[in-house]
């Protein structure tokens, strides 16, 4: 009891007073300059900000952003993440060149002596390793996309593909771990917390970021729940993971024989409780936990209805594909992710695993493939035709790249690649973004950027920003510092932006 | 002998600045002691010219020192001159005045020495015309020759604006400066390249100077190269001898400008090498080139800030909304937060009221309709009744039109600023997924569009256009004064669904609304002047109609609802099944699935409290969670 005694002087005099003073002597001085501010006769724009919060308290869910900074771009996104790195050279960025090279060593000054992965760094011989499968160019942009992805191609112009993405980690989870918090070291707030803690939820029976998983064969790279964690940020804010199968969201039902106005009830009290709690420790996680009964209550009848797929036509499930109808698919999840955007939620991040093709990447890319590309494009496709697509955006990539050549033997009908931060591809769809554009280019080898290099943060920033986020005022307070999801960098792409 | 006129010809610049010196200085000495001894004694001013001590014997000196100087020069000078590369008119003009000032400081020398030793009359007047003629001569000798070394307009370059307007007129002081040419109407290399090889190049690659055979001053010149090949490869920078040369580094012998001046900037040989590589066309259009971020800052100096696509909001004056209105609204579970922070736009959603939000609900947004923005009332049981239907016959679309067109102009009544560029794209209206439709539309925004302008000019002139809108409009009488225009599209929900299950709905297939298209935004970036369509800007994923008034705020209020399955198969959308379209929407539609929100289940705020110690009413947690 010690530790919580300590926490009710988390506010102690001294504190009190050097963070209060500049607060009250300027709204002194404030009010002296203008009387009306005091008694809330405020004209102009940020009345409108107060007077059109002002139906819902600040409460524990409110988020930290009154309004956005900037106009957004697009109310939710939609992250198809693909978890293990997909290989862009077999999927999007067509390499010629490395075709006509198949089986020669990677020049070193290609290399240029750069980190490769315990895995291929003590490899004798680095064989530049061409696609074995065809491109052709699509749609009216004109976009390379291998026969992989024969949906996919069908949209290109929908798409705005950055070829040129960069990261700093070399391994699966410091990767994704970078590409979901800003940082590679696990602890950091996820993107979609981050967007929960500043924006909140339009949607008061739904959390705001909500985390949809499934993988296409079995023993691939294993995903850890601190990439949709909260980190330092209030633990509202976490992703909520749904899952397949008859609790999707677990411990969210009612016990057999418990009614929904004796669990009302019995919320009540315990919110009573925690209250008094907390005017006694002041300890904002019973806040949290607070907003997180009550968002689980709301969400015990908004959840079934939104997981039930029975009222969607049959002509859905051909758009998504056949194995939207097995609850778990990645297929199940687009449709589901859809669902959700329909009911404004603001960031559904699907993980999508498998794609780690190590060694016998021609077999296993195509199982990949064939299980992200129906229900990708079926999604854009979607969301196109219902008038979502103008306001939602739609991301597909994974955490890096794949290396041009070959890791194992390169034989003529099999090769493996292995990780390459240096460059991979990302494609986006929806509001915001151009469309039937590509921004970035490898060299010719596909192994370093030749133009247009976009680093992980930049691309965060520019997430943010169409979401009308400043990431550089997006901040919380932690441990005597200000942090934010782009650390101290970052830089809005604009070449990006429609 | 001859192979060392070239070296000898070297010695020009050096040796050009003595002349100068000494001569001007001898002239201003005599013009100095004739002032002084016209003050002393107006008559003796003749018997000063002719002091044969003194002074006249420096000044004598002087003009001898000068007249070997001058000599010299211009010997040096036709020297370098005939070693090559030079010619023009700039250039034979210098060479004369040179010679000039040779031959009369000479004369002058001579006329000083003789009037020294026999004081006649007429050697002081060849004095005075010799020395007037050398001052003369050398101030134009001394001008062009400078005009060869750094180019035309150098001296004035950095004149004030009047000055360099008046040196214009008068025909003096290089080119004119020309206004910035209008941006969808500069040539990539008139406006960007040509500007800087002039400014860089041109002073030793010119029609005076044209070093290595090259001239930089005129499209036949580049066509043609120099002595090294030709100057540039089409849509090849890299393989390019002007970009080699201007990416070499400092100490190598061939890069262009030679050691010792100050290199192009990166911008500005960003310049030639983006030109280069789209082409090195003469008469491509700004607007039509590729954007690339290097060459951005040099665009922007000439053409003022690039906004790319940044959604920019009308800036209107608009007084806070209705407190009592909004409170009703947030009351009802309908979410109403500003569009973004400063602006006192509205984003209307009701999310949360999906189940309560009726016909009668929409005229609870009619105090503030003039500040909503964004409007989205998508799966709730607003139904037809509550709006007009702009889409319900073939004018339709042309009501909505008016409307955007009313809109337009309430924007330019109230004063917003220039437009600022918009990069990036082109918004086009057109009618989505009916290609016989026509794309009528509000072109305002578009000048080379004259036919729709005018049609978008004529409603604008039409006086009482909307109350025709209204009364056309308003036939379920949901709502008197409202003029809503709710764009019908099928709704989500099962019974729709089903109905529409049978046929599989294109995507394109869609209510018949006009769009703005920005598909046109494709691979290269083009750059657009951003449309004339002052103040009234539809953000980019544009999810909501816009809709502000000229008059009473809630006279305009478009909205659009979300459409869900596509709207082939209901047709309640498209012209041509107006009639069924307004047999089905007569009856209110049943919204599907029933949707659980904060109206059906106990209020979220009515929590029992019991007594005793709270934290403070109303206040947010203390965000301090570490210790002092």
């Amino acid at each position: 009891m010690k530790e919580l005694d300590d926490l009710k002087y988390n506010c102690s005099r001294r504190h009190f007073l050097s963070a209060s003073s500049l607060g009250l002597g300027v709204a002194g001085l404030a009010s002296l300059l203008d009387p009306a501010l005091l008694i809330g006769e405020a004209k102009g724009a940020q009345e409108v900000g107060a007077a059109a919060g002002a139906g819902a308290a600040p409460g524990p869910g409110s988020p930290l952003l009154a309004a956005p900074h900037f106009p957004p771009r697009v109310r939710r996104i939609i992250y198809l993440f693909q978890s293990g790195g997909p290989s862009q050279l077999d999927l999007f960025d067509h390499k010629p060149l490395l075709q006509t090279m198949n089986g020669q060593e990677l020049p070193a000054s290609v290399r240029m002596g750069q980190r490769l992965t315990g895995m291929t760094a003590f490899q004798k011989s680095l064989p530049m390793a061409g696609s074995q499968f065809a491109f052709a160019q699509h749609g009216r942009s004109g976009a390379w996309v291998s026969e992989l992805m024969p949906h996919t191609a069908g949209i290109v112009d929908e798409l705005c593909f950055v070829k040129a993405l960069y990261t700093e980690a070399i391994n699966h989870d410091p990767a994704i771990t970078f590409f979901q918090t800003g940082s590679q070291q696990a602890g950091r707030p996820s993107m979609g917390a981050w967007l929960s803690y500043g924006l909140g939820s339009e949607n008061e029976n739904l959390p705001a970021f909500i985390v949809l998983l499934s993988r296409a064969r079995e023993g691939d790279q294993p995903l850890y729940s601190w990439l949709w964690g909260s980190g330092f940020l209030p633990s509202q804010h976490q992703g909520v993971q749904f899952r397949r199968g008859k609790d999707p969201v677990l411990y969210l039902n009612d016990p057999e024989g418990l009614g929904r106005v004796s669990r009302r009830r019995m919320l009540d009290t315990l919110r009573a409780m925690e209250e008094q709690q907390h005017a006694r420790v002041l300890d904002p996680e019973i806040d949290a936990r607070i907003a997180q009964y009550e968002m689980a209550y709301r969400m015990q009848t908004a959840v079934p209805s939104a997981m039930d797929l029975s009222d969607e036509p049959d002509e859905v499930f051909d758009l998504y594909g056949p194995e939207a109808r097995t609850p778990g698919t990645y297929a199940a999840n687009c449709l589901l992710a859809r669902r959700l955007a329909e009911r404004n939620v603001r960031f559904i991040q699907l993980y999508h695993q498998g794609w780690d093709q190590h060694g016998d990447l021609p077999k296993d890319i195509r199982t990949m493939a064939q299980s992200v590309d129906r229900p990708s494009a079926g999604l854009v496709l979607d969301l196109k035709r219902r008038g979502l697509l103008d306001d939602t955006l739609v991301i597909w990539g994974g955490e890096f790249g794949r290396t041009n050549y070959s890791q194992g033997k390169l034989t003529k009908d099999n090769y493996g690649r292995d990780h390459h931060p240096r460059c991979f591809t990302v494609w986006m769809a929806g509001g915001g973004v151009k469309r039937g554009f590509s921004f970035g280019e490898t060299d010719e080898l596909g192994y370093n950027i030749a133009r247009d290099p976009v680093h992980v943060h930049d691309f965060q920033a520019t997430l943010l920003y169409m979401l009308g986020v400043d990431h550089e005022r997006l901040l919380f307070k932690h441990q005597g510092r200000r942090y934010r999801l782009t650390d101290v960098h970052g830089h809005i792409v604009k070449d990006l932006l429609a | 002998l001859t192979e060392l006129w070239p070296f000898v010809g070297r010695f020009h610049p050096l040796l050009v600045h003595f002349p100068i010196g000494i001569l001007l200085l001898a002239a201003l000495l005599e013009a100095l002691a004739w002032r002084r001894a016209r003050r002393r004694d107006p008559s003796a001013v003749d018997e000063t010219l002719a002091s044969p001590t003194g002074r006249g014997g420096a000044v004598t000196l002087m003009l001898a020192l000068g007249a070997g100087a001058a000599a010299a020069s211009a010997t040096t000078g036709y020297l370098l001159g005939t070693s090559g590369g030079y010619g023009g008119d700039t250039f034979t003009r210098h060479q004369a005045a040179g010679f000039i000032v040779a031959f009369a400081a000479c004369a002058a020398a001579a006329a000083s020495l003789a009037r020294d030793r026999w004081s006649s009359a007429l050697w002081r007047r060849l004095y005075l015309v010799s020395l007037s003629v050398t001052v003369v001569a050398l101030v134009l000798a001394g001008h062009l020759g400078a005009t060869l070394t750094h180019g035309e307009g150098y001296l004035t370059e950095h004149a004030p604006r009047p000055l360099r307007a008046l040196l214009a007129r008068v025909g003096l002081g290089g080119p004119a400066v020309a206004a910035a040419p209008a941006l969808d109407q500069a040539l990539v290399y008139g406006s960007l390249v040509e500007p800087v090889l002039r400014a860089r190049c041109v002073a030793c690659h010119g029609a005076a100077k044209a070093e290595g055979e090259l001239r930089l001053d005129s499209a036949d010149g580049l066509r043609k190269g120099g002595q090294s090949g030709p100057l540039f490869t089409p849509g090849r920078a890299d393989r390019s001898e002007i970009v080699r040369r201007l990416w070499l580094p400092a100490s190598d012998p061939d890069v262009m400008p030679p050691a010792g001046q100050r290199p192009l900037s990166p911008v500005e040989a960003s310049v030639v090498r983006w030109w280069i590589d789209r082409g090195a066309s003469f008469d491509q259009k700004v607007i039509d080139a590729e954007l690339m971020p290097e060459v951005r800052p040099a665009i922007e100096a000439v053409f003022g800030p690039i906004e790319r696509g940044g959604p920019t909001l009308p800036r209107v004056t608009l007084g806070a909304p209705d407190r009592s209105a909004l409170a009703a609204l947030t009351a009802s579970g309908v979410s109403v937060v500003p569009v973004a922070a400063g602006t006192p736009f509205l984003h209307v959603h009701a999310t949360n009221a999906r189940l309560t939000f009726d016909d009668a609900a929409v005229k609870r947004l009619e105090p503030i309709a003039a500040h909503v923005l964004w409007l989205d009332l998508s799966d709730t049981r607003v139904t037809d009744r509550a709006s007009a239907q702009p889409h319900a016959s073939a004018s339709g679309a042309h009501r909505d039109h008016r409307r955007r067109a009313c809109a337009a102009r309430a924007a330019r009544a109230s004063g917003v600023p220039e437009p600022v560029w918009n990069g990036g794209h082109r918004c086009r209206p057109r009618v989505a997924g009916r290609a016989e439709e026509p794309a009528h539309a509000l072109r305002v925004e578009d000048g080379d569009h004259t036919g729709g302008r005018r049609e978008a000019e004529s409603v604008l002139a039409a006086p009482r256009s909307r109350a025709r809108a209204t009364e056309a409009g308003d036939e379920g009488g949901g709502s008197g004064s409202t003029d809503v225009a709710v764009r019908v599209g099928p709704l989500r929900g099962g019974e729709s669904t089903r109905e529409s299950a049978t046929t599989r709905p294109s995507p394109r297939a869609r209510s018949p609304s006009p769009r703005w298209d920005r598909s046109r935004s494709g691979t290269p970036c083009r750059l657009r002047p951003r449309p004339r369509r002052r103040g009234l800007s539809w953000t980019d994923h544009k999810l909501m109609i816009i809709g502000r008034a000229p008059g009473p705020p809630s006279e305009l209020l478009g909205f659009t609802r979300r459409n869900v399955n596509g709207s082939g198969a209901r047709g309640s959308g498209s012209p041509e099944s107006g009639q069924a379209g307004a047999a089905g929407r007569a009856t209110p539609r049943t919204r599907g699935r029933p949707w659980p929100n904060r109206r059906t289940l106990p209020r979220r705020r009515a929590q029992v409290r019991l007594p005793g110690p709270r934290r403070q009413e109303g206040g947010r947690e203390p965000r301090f969670r570490n210790g002092p």
